[in-house]
């Protein structure tokens, strides 16, 4: 049985990586984009949304209870799989590992934030490059917009939700503004093209 | 498929395997997205363009190495971090402590040491400072050198006077300090049982049999497999019915000896021997 195990995690790895970066208005947003896929889906998701420290994320539960897919909160080393959704912990980054599994580090705040939207975004691109999407949604802050260079640097895509339509527009315009993005739409649009990449 | 996606991978890689040879610290089963990004800052730091030349030159100059320790290991920590934590020790840990006439402590990878004072302030507060001692170790020299002065910065007070409540201490957080102009100095009393020495969890062996473990927030910077040579060091530095506690994102789970522990409160990662026999199958 373990061994069966075993090799369906090796061989099951997500057709592409999806990393999603959001602050201020970012629960609410998550619940339209996540609730908007179609399942099953052949990509993985992973999250980091800042929250504040001293709440021990619930959101893994909260999210689990509106979808059909399993969102997780991100366990160390966790292999990450295809039609799973991960979500960051309160006060430590989340980084991407070349073998496709999750880590965790309690190095300084980037962008006075912990965890940091670009330090995901950076490990995710060095780690996976072209198979790597990132989404920047709302947020009242500029985190995610160096990591999205970075993914496009590495041959990724950036998505962005509109700003005109996120409860805080910062930080989708500093991703706008620092980075050649791919595709700006409102949270519906995103998850229209998030469905689309399974025909593809 | 090959082994490393570019071409810096095999230089990260050749790196640590050049200081393993030369200096015998052993990188080479550390994680490596947050490894990787620590020796990047590193190059800025240094104002080194490549890693060949990194590897060149830090096997030539022993200072270099130093700096190296220094700053490609994760230093950051805080007095109490996750209060509730503390508040779990006291409930289900002290009780027993209190029963052995002479209690010994290791803190591995204490970094500053405002975990281990931390710790010290807690069993004060409930009369087993005087019977405890604690070791406080880590691979970084420089960090040990700061925890055994215990000069802190006032810039976090408010956050750690916070913290000491959330974990339920009585009292003041500064009942414990003396103050200076823009520091706190931890009072002597907290520090005389206190020994802070160089320990290097990956090369060096058992360090004595203890009833209490710290190491929090060190092993996720590790793969699973030296993840489970360390917790295998612990298992085997620990006295029957020891405990040991680890930070909130790690675990037991993939421990090859986990059945020799039982989860005393499985959300705040402590954690009680309970087997001397490692009777798991191993996976
Ligand atoms: C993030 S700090 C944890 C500090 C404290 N325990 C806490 O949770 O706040 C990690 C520490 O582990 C130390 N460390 C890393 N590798 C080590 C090794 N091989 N042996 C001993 N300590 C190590 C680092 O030097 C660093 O000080």
């Amino acid at each position: 049985m373990v061994s069966v195990m075993l090799i369906r995690s090796e061989n099951d790895t997500f057709s592409r990586l999806v990393v999603i970066g959001t602050s201020w208005g970012g629960i609410d947003a998550l619940k339209v984009l996540l609730g908007n896929i179609n399942t099953p889906f052949t990509f993985s998701i992973v999250i980091v949304i800042h929250q504040d420290r001293q709440n021990r994320s619930h959101l893994s539960t909260l999210f689990s209870q509106m979808v059909s897919f399993p969102v997780l909160e991100a366990a160390d080393k966790q292999q990450i799989l295809p039609g799973n959704v991960y979500i960051s912990t309160p006060n430590y980054h989340l980084l991407v590992e070349q073998d496709g599994t999750l880590s965790h580090t309690v190095d300084r705040p980037v962008n006075f934030c912990r965890p940091s939207v670009d330090v995901l975004f950076q490990t995710a691109a060095d780690a996976f490059g072209k198979r790597v999407i990132a989404i920047v949604l709302t947020g009242a802050n500029q985190d995610g917009a160096e990591g999205s260079k970075w993914v496009k640097r590495r041959g990724g895509q950036v998505f962005v939700q509109n700003p005109k339509e996120a409860e805080a527009k910062i930080m989708p315009l500093a991703t706008i503004g620092n980075t050649d993005v791919d595709f700006v739409g409102n949270l519906d649009a995103l998850a229209l093209v998030l469905n689309n990449l399974e025909c593809s | 498929m090959p082994k490393y996606q570019n071409d810096e991978d095999y230089d990260i890689h050749a790196l640590l395997d050049v200081i393993y040879l030369k200096w015998g610290y052993d990188f080479r089963g550390y994680s490596k997205a947050s490894l990787t990004r620590r020796i990047f800052f590193f190059l800025q730091e240094e104002r080194i363009d490549r890693i060949p030349e990194l590897q060149y030159r830090i096997v030539r100059d022993r200072a270099l190495f130093s700096r190296f320790i220094k700053d490609v290991t994760v230093n950051v920590t805080e007095m109490f971090r996750d209060p509730p934590f503390y508040r779990s020790v006291k409930q289900h840990i002290v009780p027993q402590l209190k029963t052995y006439p002479h209690i010994k402590i290791w803190h591995a990878g204490c970094a500053t040491g405002e975990e281990v004072y931390s710790l010290a302030m807690l069993l004060d507060q409930v009369g087993l400072l005087d019977r405890a001692t604690i070791y406080a170790t880590d691979i970084n020299r420089s960090v040990l050198d700061r925890a055994k002065k215990g000069i802190y910065s006032d810039s976090h007070l408010s956050q750690y006077q916070q913290n000491f409540k959330d974990a339920g201490l009585s009292g003041n957080l500064l009942d414990y300090f003396e103050k200076g102009y823009d520091h706190v100095i931890v009072d002597s009393r907290l520090r005389k049982n206190i020994v802070f020495t160089e320990h290097d969890l990956v090369i060096d062996h058992v360090f004595g049999e203890m009833q209490l473990i710290f190491c929090r927030n060190v092993l996720i910077y590790f793969t699973r497999e030296l993840q489970n040579k360390v917790i295998g060091l612990f298992t085997e530095s620990l006295d029957f019915g020891g405990y040991l506690c680890l930070g909130i994102k790690e675990s037991l789970d993939f421990f090859d000896g986990r059945k020799m522990f039982t989860a005393v409160d499985a959300d705040h990662r402590l954690f009680q021997k309970t087997s001397n026999k490692d009777s798991s199958d191993k996976r």
